[in-house]
């Protein structure tokens, strides 16, 4: 709540900002040598918290009429965007299992967005909703909105990333990406032989996840001062971008061996550029264990990733909410971590859609 | 007059934030502050510097089990795979199982060092485990470097819980710090030049990973080692 007030205080800073910049420019000369940094300063600040700030308001009024909860109960699963199969396989998979079990479901997308996410779970709240599965939009910011849905009574169950506090979450079921983080940074190491230039490139900013998984990675790359990294650069998780920077970086540096990226589409992106550029002998390695990621592993062009237990969790978290439902409690320790697989040549035909595929045959990689 | 009280203190801190605005302003991302305060809170030194001697060592000197009878009883087909039945069965026993469903084990026993591998950072020596004549081999990590995702000595012991960290993170790393503590107390003391063919009696900690996994690789289990003696 705290930081939802302050916001609002912030916003309001703002509104008194412009209407003085606008009062002062008209009548006073003398004062528009000071004036001038401020309204150049203005609008970079405002934009962002401005627009953040106002959807909040109009998304409480809409959320207000609320609907009567009816039947059987209903779950809510919300997720980050689906544009991200990892986020679309999630939201799919704890939505079948809610259903399995006989739940009436509504799955939401929170954009990244703890505003938005909040007015979700005002949604959720207002239609009475049994429990909530939610993969959150920020460590510290998605305390909140737990918080709230808890003092309504209903219980949430994390998935994928935690959040800061204990004893607000029914169950935060996370995925280990800093054990992930290290599975692939050491079989980076033995790739590389323990030496050479290479490039990392690290996802969105304000995803937590993309912080844990650099920091994993280095923990280990930085005990070996043979290991050199050329060039650390932002793809926002996306492989459009990965491709452009990847580009540019090879440019800069052609004297690279290996890309360690935080996820696998920006791991795709760099692989497709230096693959464009002949360069088929750099070592790329990824993160998720997508099937796309997969797919170039058995193509024999990634060389690596780490499979987030993505099924595991989602179904997993519709269990414990059906047994919270049912019996007050999930029987298991609210903070659960749950270990990332290494996928390389040698197994990574043995897994789909985030889960084993149950055959153990051998894989091999297309020429 | 109390219905303006709020516009006056909003416009005296409006001025003073006029008045700051030409000295630089600086945007941090959020993630990237929430990031610095969690190294600076958390040490993971001073931590593992709690409990390695008072805690530790003496948990690992108690619980340890004989690591030729767990061995014995994993049945590994030709190919070097077990089965996550039967492993689970053995740790239910033996040893414990994490959330994250590795099997972790407290273990002690000795053994006769056959080869020394220091040519990668994470080295190792291989040894044949007195009381054992399976296929399994057995390795102790020797160090310069435990691999940071062998996290086999925080779990093993069985007091060290996830929950009780404020992230992912901070748990992580004590599992790296722990292996740090092996190579700069236990590994440092250890004369790799002059292992080969010694006997050797040990206590430490072993991990096998299971979950989404169908078939477990226990063709060679590698130990974290927590005491080594060299006994001829």
């Amino acid at each position: 709540m705290k930081s939802s007030k302050s916001l609002k205080v912030l916003g309001l800073l703002l509104v008194f900002t412009l209407l003085l910049g606008a009062c002062q420019a008209a009548p006073a000369a003398p004062a528009a040598q000071e004036a001038a940094p401020t309204e150049e300063a203005a609008p970079a600040e405002e934009a962002a918290p401005a627009e953040e700030a106002a959807p909040t308001e109009a998304a409480a009024e809409e959320a207000a009429p609320a609907e009567a909860a009816s039947g059987p109960g209903l779950v809510c699963v919300i997720v980050p965007p689906v544009e991200n199969p990892f986020f679309g396989a999630m939201s799919e998979i704890a939505a079948a299992k809610a259903t399995e079990l006989g739940y009436e479901v509504l799955q939401l997308v929170h954009d990244d967005d703890a505003n938005k996410q909040m007015e979700l779970f005002e949604t959720c709240i207002a239609r009475a909703a049994s429990a909530i599965i939610l993969d959150n939009a920020g460590a510290d910011a998605s305390v909140a909105a737990v918080q709230k849905a808890k003092d309504a009574g209903i219980p949430s169950f994390l998935v994928d990333r935690e959040i800061t506090q204990e004893g607000v979450a029914a169950a935060q079921i996370v995925s280990n990406n800093y054990q992930g983080a290290t599975i692939l940074a050491e079989y980076f190491v033995e790739m590389m032989g323990e030496e050479g230039n290479f490039v990392e490139l690290t996802g969105r900013d304000t995803d937590t996840n993309a912080h844990i998984r650099s920091q994993g990675y280095h923990d280990v790359l930085d005990e070996y001062p043979t290991l050199v990294m050329v060039a650390q650069q932002t793809a926002n998780w996306s492989q459009t971008e990965a491709y452009g920077v990847m580009e540019s970086i090879l440019q800069a540096n052609p004297e690279i061996k290996g890309v360690i990226a935080g996820n696998d589409t920006m791991a795709l992106g760099a692989q497709a550029a230096l693959l464009a550029a002949g360069r088929d002998d750099v070592i790329v390695m990824g993160f998720d264990g997508s099937d796309d990621a997969i797919q170039s592993i058995m193509n024999g062009e990634l060389k690596a990733t780490s499979l987030q237990p993505v099924a595991e969790m989602a179904n997993q978290a519709a269990i414990q909410a059906d047994a919270f439902i049912k019996n007050g409690s999930t029987d298991k320790p609210e903070k659960q971590s749950i270990d990332m697989v290494l996928l390389t040549p040698e197994n990574a035909c043995q897994y789909k859609t985030f889960a084993p595929t149950g055959s153990t045959d051998p894989c091999e990689v297309a020429n | 007059m109390k219905k303006y009280l709020p516009w006056i203190i909003g416009l005296a801190i409006v001025a003073a934030f006029i008045a700051i605005l030409p000295f630089s302003v600086t945007i941090v991302p959020i993630a990237e502050v929430e990031a610095q305060q969690r190294s600076e809170a958390f040490d993971p030194v001073a931590y593992v510097d709690g409990i390695w001697e008072s805690q530790i060592l003496p948990i690992v000197e108690e619980k340890a089990v004989d690591l030729a009878a767990i061995l014995s009883e994993i049945e590994v087909d030709e190919k070097g795979f077990a089965t996550k039945e039967q492993l689970t069965a053995i740790a239910e026993e033996s040893g414990l199982i994490t959330v994250g469903e590795a099997h972790v084990y407290l273990v002690k026993g000795e053994g006769v060092v056959t080869a020394i591998d220091s040519e990668s950072r994470t080295g190792t020596l291989t040894m044949q485990l007195v009381g054992y004549d399976g296929p399994i081999t057995v390795k102790l990590y020797i160090g310069p470097r435990i691999p940071s995702d062998e996290t086999a000595v925080r779990d093993a012991v069985g007091f060290i819980n996830f929950g009780d960290f404020r992230d992912q993170t901070e748990y992580g790393k004590v599992g790296a710090e722990l292996n740090k503590r092996v190579a700069s107390t236990v590994l440092s003391e250890l004369d790799l030049s002059a292992l080969e063919g010694k006997r050797i009696a040990f206590t430490g900690a072993m991990g096998i990973r299971t979950f989404n996994l169908i078939n477990i690789d226990v063709s060679t289990i590698t130990l974290v080692p927590i005491q080594v003696e060299v006994l001829e």
